[in-house]
C-alpha cells in the first residue's frame, strides 16, 4: 500500500482535520480503504461559496442539516462547527442547529455571516448563550438579541471572537463575568458596547485581548479597563476609545488628558498598539517585542515637550523587549514640535536613552521631520531609522529613488547641522542601506548612484557609542 | 531541574537506528513523551525512542531547539513552523508525524498534518491519487455510486488533467 494510506486511522483524521467540508468527503473517492474515513472526522466547516451552491441555496441547508443530523443519530464526537454563510433566511434552521450543537456539547463554533451587497446583514442569535459547553466561540455579524437571560453560563469559554456582532452591554457583562477560564478575547467593531472591564480576579487566566475600532462607530466613546495578571499581548487599534486603569488614574497629573489608555499586565510578553495617545504602561515586557504605531495629530503635539515626556516613559518601560516604532503625522502642520530639542533632559526624564530596533517614520509633506528625529534622539537610540511613504506602492521607481534620496538627505542634514549635544557625542557613524531583492539582504548603498541600484526598501543603520544605555541588544545578538 | 541549578540540563536521545543526540531538556519537555520520561526519573541516562530513527529525530531536534529559542509570540513560531516545513518533502513529512504523534508533540502534529492536508486541497481526486500513490481499487461502477452520492463536492476543484 502507499504510504500515506498506511498512516494510522488517528492521523489520517487529524490530516482531515484541515480540510473544507467538501474536500474532506471528496477523500472518500479515493480507494476503498477511504471510503469512510472522513465521516467521523470531530469537526465539521461548511461554506455556501462552495461554486456547486451557487443558486441552490435549499441544497446548501439539506447537506448541513444531514450532516449535523448524521453525527447526531449517530452520536459521533463533534467538537468544532464551523458555518459561513450568506443567506439569512434560514433563521430557523440556524436556532435548531445551535440547540443541537449545544446538547452535543461542541467546542468550538464558528459562524460567520457574509455581508450581501455591502448592506449589514445582522443575524439574530440568542440561542447560542444557551450553549454552555462551548470553549470557543466566533461571531461574525450576529446580533445577539435584546433579551438578557437570566443566566449566562459560559463557563468553559476560553476564546470569544466578535466581529460586527450587536451586543448589549448587559449581555456582554454576563458573558464577560461568567467566563473565568477566557484566554483570549477578540472584539472588532462591536456595536453597543460601551464598557470593556476585566478584573483581577475574574480574568486570570487571559492572555491576549485584541480591541479594534474602525471608523464605523468612532462617535461612541469606549472605556475599557484592563487589569488582568497573566496578559501576554495586547492587540489596541481605535482612535475615540478611553480607556483608564482605576489605579494609576492619580500617578501623574498628565494623565488628566482627554484621551488615556492605562494598562497593567505584569506578565506581558508582546505589546502591539497602534493609536493616537501614547499609553501609560505599568509593565515591562521582559521577552518579545514592542510593536508600537502612533499617529501624531496636531491636537497631540500642542504640548510637544510633555508628548516626548510621556513618549520617553512609554519606551522606557517597554526597554527591556525589542522595539520597534513606527510613527505616523496625521497632521499637515506639525509647527508645534519646534520647541523641541534644546534640553534633552526635560524631555528624558533621566532616564537612560533605550535602544529602539526599528523607527519607521511615516514621510509626509511636513516640515517638522528635522525637529521631530532630533526629539526622538533625545530619548531612544535607533538602530535603524526606515523610511515610509504615504501612496508609496503607486510609485515608480524614479520616484522612489528620489524620495529616498531625499530622506537621506534630510537625515545627513540633520545630523550635521544638529543643536542637539547627543547626537554630536554619542553617534559613531551612519550607512544608508537598500533591501536587495535577489541577496534578501540589506547592502550599503552608496547615494549618488542610488539611480543604478536594484533596491526597493531604504533605511539607514545608526552605530552609537554609548552603549551602557540600558538595552535589548543583548537579546538581538542571543 | 536547569531553573533549579542556573545551567541547563542536557538529555541524551537514542533513535531505533541507536544514533544518539543531545537535547537541552527545555527544548526536549516539548514531547510529552519526553517530559513523561523526565519527571518519572527516567532522564539520567539515555532516552530510548523506539519509534524514531535517526533522520527524523534530527529533524525533530532541529524543530524543537528552533521553535523553543522563539519567544511566546504565536506568529514568529508559526512563521518558524511554515519555513521549517517548507522544504520537507512528503516522505519526510509522513516520518515527521508519525513521529510526532509518538513523541506526543501537538503543535508540530498539526503543522505537519496541515501541510499534508494543504497538498489535497481543491485537488481532485485523480490528482491526489497520483501526488501520493494512492492505487484506485473501486470498480467503475462503485467509484461512480460514490460520486453520485457526493456530486456536490466536485465543483471548482482542479481537473485530473493537471499535474
Amino acid at each position: 500500500m502507499d504510504r500515506i494510506s498506511e498512516l494510522p486511522k488517528e492521523i489520517l483524521q487529524r490530516i482531515l482535520y484541515f480540510l473544507s467540508q467538501e474536500d474532506v468527503v471528496r477523500t472518500s473517492l479515493l480507494s476503498k480503504s477511504w471510503r469512510y474515513i472522513w465521516c467521523s472526522r470531530p469537526n465539521l466547516v461548511f461554506s455556501d461559496k462552495n461554486v456547486y451552491f451557487q443558486g441552490k441555496k435549499q441544497e446548501f441547508l439539506s447537506v448541513v442539516d444531514e450532516t449535523l443530523q448524521r453525527y447526531c443519530d449517530r452520536r459521533l464526537r463533534l467538537e468544532d462547527f464551523h458555518l459561513c454563510m450568506s443567506d439569512r433566511d434560514s433563521l430557523s434552521l440556524l436556532d435548531k442547529w445551535i440547540a443541537e450543537l449545544a446538547t452535543m456539547g461542541v467546542k468550538d463554533f464558528c459562524l460567520h455571516i457574509l455581508r450581501e451587497n455591502s448592506c449589514r446583514v445582522i443575524v439574530d442569535l440568542p440561542v447560542v448563550l444557551e450553549a454552555e459547553s462551548l470553549k470557543v466561540l466566533w461571531l461574525h455579524y450576529c446580533d445577539l438579541g435584546r433579551n438578557i437571560p437570566e443566566n449566562i453560563t459560559f463557563v468553559r469559554l476560553q476564546l470569544l471572537h466578535l466581529k460586527n456582532a450587536l451586543i448589549v452591554q448587559e449581555i456582554f457583562d454576563k458573558i464577560i463575568s461568567s467566563c473565568t477560564l477566557i484566554t483570549t478575547l477578540w472584539l472588532k467593531d462591536c456595536k453597543g458596547l460601551k464598557t470593556i472591564k476585566l478584573e483581577k480576579n475574574l480574568h486570570k487566566y487571559l492572555k491576549h485581548f485584541t480591541f479594534v475600532n474602525n471608523a464605523i462607530y468612532r462617535k461612541d466613546e469606549r472605556n475599557v479597563e484592563i487589569d488582568a495578571p497573566a496578559l501576554e499581548k495586547v492587540t489596541i487599534y481605535g482612535s475615540k476609545v478611553r480607556f483608564h486603569y482605576r489605579k494609576l488614574r492619580n500617578l501623574n497629573n498628565l494623565v488628566e488628558r482627554s484621551r488615556v489608555l492605562c494598562i497593567d499586565a505584569p506578565n506581558m510578553e508582546c505589546f502591539d498598539y497602534t493609536g493616537l495617545v501614547v499609553p501609560y504602561v505599568s509593565f515591562a515586557p521582559t521577552s518579545g517585542w514592542s510593536n508600537i504605531k502612533l499617529c501624531i495629530t496636531g491636537h497631540d503635539v500642542d504640548g510637544a515637550p510633555s508628548w516626548f515626556h510621556i513618549l520617553s516613559k512609554f519606551i522606557h518601560a517597554l526597554r527591556h523587549s525589542i522595539i520597534c516604532l513606527k510613527k505616523f503625522h496625521c497632521s499637515p502642520n506639525n509647527n508645534n514640535l519646534h520647541v523641541l530639542g534644546q534640553d534633552d533632559d526635560v524631555i528624558n526624564v533621566g532616564n537612560r536613552h533605550v535602544v529602539v530596533d526599528d523607527l519607521t517614520l511615516k514621510i509626509g509633506r511636513s516640515s517638522s521631520f528635522t525637529y521631530l528625529l532630533n526629539g526622538l534622539f533625545c530619548i531612544c537610540r535607533p538602530r535603524y531609522v526606515t523610511p515610509h511613504w504615504f501612496s508609496q506602492e503607486n510609485w515608480n521607481k524614479e520616484r522612489k529613488v528620489k524620495e529616498a534620496r531625499d530622506f537621506f538627505c534630510k537625515i545627513e542634514k540633520t545630523i550635521d547641522s544638529t543643536g542637539n549635544h547627543d547626537i554630536r557625542q554619542y553617534l559613531e557613524g551612519f550607512t544608508f542601506e537598500g533591501f536587495d531583492e535577489f541577496l534578501l539582504d540589506w547592502q550599503p548603498l552608496q547615494v549618488a548612484t542610488l539611480l543604478e541600484s536594484e533596491f526597493v526598501e531604504f533605511r539607514v543603520r545608526l552605530q552609537w557609542s554609548d552603549q551602557h544605555c540600558e538595552s535589548s541588544s543583548k537579546l538581538l545578538e542571543s | 531541574m536547569a531553573a533549579e541549578t542556573g545551567t541547563p540540563t542536557t538529555l541524551t536521545l537514542k533513535s531505533n537506528d541507536d544514533e544518539l543526540f543531545s537535547v537541552a531538556e527545555s527544548a526536549a519537555i516539548l514531547s510529552v513523551t519526553i517530559r513523561n520520561m523526565v519527571e518519572d526519573g527516567c532522564a539520567g541516562g539515555v532516552i530510548p525512542l523506539d519509534n524514531v530513527d535517526g533522520k527524523t529525530l534530527a529533524s525533530v531536534i532541529t524543530y524543537m531547539n528552533g521553535i523553543s529559542a522563539i519567544p511566546a509570540d504565536e506568529e514568529k513560531k508559526k512563521s518558524y513552523r511554515d519555513k521549517f516545513l517548507s522544504d520537507k518533502d512528503f516522505e519526510t513529512l509522513a516520518d515527521m508525524v508519525l513521529a510526532a504523534n509518538y513523541l506526543n508533540m501537538s503543535c508540530l502534529m498539526d503543522a505537519v498534518s496541515a501541510k499534508i492536508a494543504q497538498v489535497m486541497e481543491k485537488k481532485s481526486v485523480g490528482w491526489v491519487r497520483r501526488k501520493f500513490g494512492i492505487e484506485n481499487d473501486y470498480t467503475p461502477e462503485e467509484e461512480a455510486a460514490v460520486k453520485e452520492e457526493h456530486k456536490w463536492t466536485f465543483e471548482g476543484v482542479e481537473t485530473d488533467d493537471d499535474n
